[in-house]
Parts: structure tokens; sequence; C-alpha cells
């Protein structure tokens, strides 16, 4: 089982399709623990700031940034996820 | 002509460019599609599309693009993710040359789409994500109690070096040459900030670091200490290349057409964001068709 981490914040325009996509993944991964980490309340930033996470959106699997920014795609999640689990 | 001329070549695959892929392929034009980032454009960042006709609860901005895209397929273009590097008119025939090689065609649409500017300095690519910033209402919390440069001299640059400075522990606002404009209400606020420095007429040069952002190099070769910098320049056409080759733009680098969507080089044409009007998906999407369809007449003419 593998954690994978999506960093975003509510004011970010870019965060909600990546929103999308890191839930479908979810749905994909039912084993696999998928977390929202809001980098708007203390505990999202000091979670972020830990792996180092300096921008929204951020994608890390078990502790370890795969994705940063915004365009990505549903391959490139599925990639990141997989990965991680190989 | 060789063998693998196409009909046309459509720089591009936003709404723009895959609108007139779908128009000239489905009119059997050999087509092809140049794309250097992903394929969608900037509506894949769209979250949610709510004025696209034919949608009426709306749609995502990369489900709207995987249609386009899906649609582009069917009709048989040729989707190619490369980065065009530079264009060169020969007159019946045109070159397009990419990282990968080139590529020859009668006709060329250029669906540049615009970008925000960059600062196009070096470290600025290498340190995206990690420190270097373009968005400072969105980043911005993580550089609390750290120092921190904002870019730019356009309003919106203005707003975020006061946003930024609610939490970090020193915010250099560089502006840039020409400064800011003294209309700007942050502006006397940013002076009476001891959190702010304004640097007037100083520009970056360079953003060095190692694994993050370390700090700037300024024009004066004076160094600064940052743990971030946010880059928050106006919006501008991607078309430089295209410049150096002679089509014609404005002085904000978007490109001039006429009716027809037909630069000032015959058997070139500029749809979408790249020329500046309009700036939504339904507008893009009809200049696209409107260039290729007079690009399909044209290249008719081609022999």
């Amino acid at each position: 089982m593998v954690k994978v981490e999506l960093f975003c914040s509510p004011v970010c325009p870019n965060c909600p399709a990546a929103r999308r996509l890191f839930n479908e993944a979810a749905k994909r991964h039912p084993g696999d623990e998928f977390v929202e980490v809001n980098t708007y309340t203390e505990a999202g930033i000091e979670r972020g700031m830990s792996l180092r996470v300096m921008a929204v959106p951020t994608v890390a699997v078990d502790g370890e940034i795969k994705l940063v920014g915004w365009p990505f795609d549903e391959g490139d999640l599925e990639k990141a996820v997989s990965e991680a689990k190989s | 002509m060789a063998e693998d001329t196409y009909d046309v070549i459509i720089v591009g695959g936003g709404p723009a460019g895959l609108t007139a892929a779908i128009y000239a392929a489905r009119h059997n034009l050999k087509t092809l599609v140049l794309e250097g980032v992903k394929v969608g454009g900037r509506a894949l960042d769209a979250h949610w599309i709510e004025n696209y006709p034919g949608f009426p609860d709306g749609i995502s901005g990369p489900d709207l693009m995987r249609r386009f895209i899906d649609q582009v397929e069917r009709f048989g273009a040729e989707v190619r993710h490369e980065t065009v590097i530079g264009f060169s008119d020969f007159g019946d025939l045109k070159m397009v040359s990419t990282r990968q090689g080139y590529h020859q065609a009668k006709a060329v649409i250029l669906a540049t789409g615009v970008n925000r500017k960059q600062l196009s300095v070096p470290g600025e690519n290498e340190f995206k994500g990690r420190g270097v910033s373009y968005c400072a209402v969105c980043d911005g919390p993580f550089f609390k109690g750290k120092k921190v440069a904002v870019v730019g001299g356009g309003h919106e640059a203005a707003h975020d070096v006061e946003i930024v400075a609610e939490t970090a522990e020193k915010v250099y606002a560089i502006p840039g040459k020409k400064g800011y404009s003294d209309d700007f209400p942050e502006v006397q606020r940013m002076r009476e900030n001891p959190r702010i420095e304004i640097l007037d007429g100083r520009e970056i040069t360079e953003i060095t670091g190692s694994d993050l952002v370390q700090g700037v190099r300024l024009d004066d070769d004076s160094q600064l200490e940052l743990d971030g910098v946010f880059v928050i320049l106006e919006r501008v056409g991607t078309s430089g290349i295209l410049q150096e080759a002679g089509v014609a733009t404005d002085e904000g680098g978007c490109i001039l057409v006429d009716d027809n969507g037909m630069t000032n080089i015959k058997g070139v044409y500029a749809a979408g964001d790249c020329s500046c009007w309009g700036m939504q998906i339904a507008t893009a999407t009809g200049m696209g068709a409107r260039a290729a369809l007079a690009a399909m007449k044209y290249v008719k003419t081609v022999k």
C-alpha cells in the first residue's frame, strides 16, 4: 500500500482539476491511501514544508514529491503511483 | 514536392489548433499538428467551463480537450509532440523546424496561444516549483518566515507583493526598469511596510541555488539571498520565433491577421489566443475553423 498526497489550496485555480484526477486515481487504487492536504491550514503547510513542497498542486507518493505544478494528466499520475507500488 | 509534404501544418494543440486540424483533416488535407507541451493547451487549466456551447451543465477543461483530441484522431490528423524552434517561408513551401527535425507544408496555421511571460534568466526553469513560483496567492504560504522576491511591474505584481509580505520575513519588490505606476495604491503602502524593500530600476539576471532556490543575482552584479522568487509578469504571445521569421505582430506580440485569418505571409494563418482576440475557447475554435477553411482554399492554388 502506498500513501498518495495531493497538496492543494482553495485559492489555486489549477487545483480543482488536479483534485478531479486525484479522486479518479483513488478509485482505481482502492487499496492505497489517498489524502488531500489543504495548504491553507497550518497543518497542511507544515506537512508540505516537511516534504519541501513549494508549489500547488503537488503530488507526493510515500513522502516523495512526484508531480509539481499543473498541468499533469491521468497518465502522469498513474505512472507516479504505479512506480511507487512496483 | 517531397512525398512527405503536408498540406497543412498546425503549430499548437490548443482549442484553435485542434479545431483547425478537425476541419483540415475532415477535408482530406494531409494535416500535422505540432505541440511541444500538452495537447489541449491552456484549456487544460480550466476547472469547469460553463460557457462553451453544447454543454449546458458545464464540462472540465481536460474533458473537453479529450473530446477535441478524439475528434482530431477520428479524422486522421497526425499529432506530434514536438517543440517548434524555427519557421521559414519559401513561397509555396513553408518549413517548420522542431527539436526532432523539420517538416514542410503548403500552408501553416499558427495557434501558439499565449503564456505567462517568463523571466527568461538562467535558473528559472531549473527551480520551477522549487522556489520559483508564478502564483503568489497559491504558493505564498510555503514561504512563511522566509525571504522572497516578487518580480513584475504590473498591478497584479504590486498586489502580490503585499500578499506575500503578510507571511514572509522579507519581500524584495523588483518591478523592473520602468518601475511601478504611481497610480497603484499598493506602492505607498509598500514603501511604509518594513518587511518590503522596493528595488527600483533593478532586474534579476540569474536565479541561483542547489536543490532549491538560494538567491538571485541582479544586473548591478549584487546578490540577494532568497528562498523564493515569484514571477508575476504580463501575458504575451509565445511567438518570438515567428516574429523572427517575419510574421507581423503588434507591439504586444499578438499576430496580426486579416479577415480570413491570414498573416502578412501568404499561406500562413493564425488563430486563437496568439492573435489576442477573445481569449475564450469558443472564439479560439471559431478562429481555428476560419483559418482552416481559408487554408483549404489556399492549398488548392499551390502546385
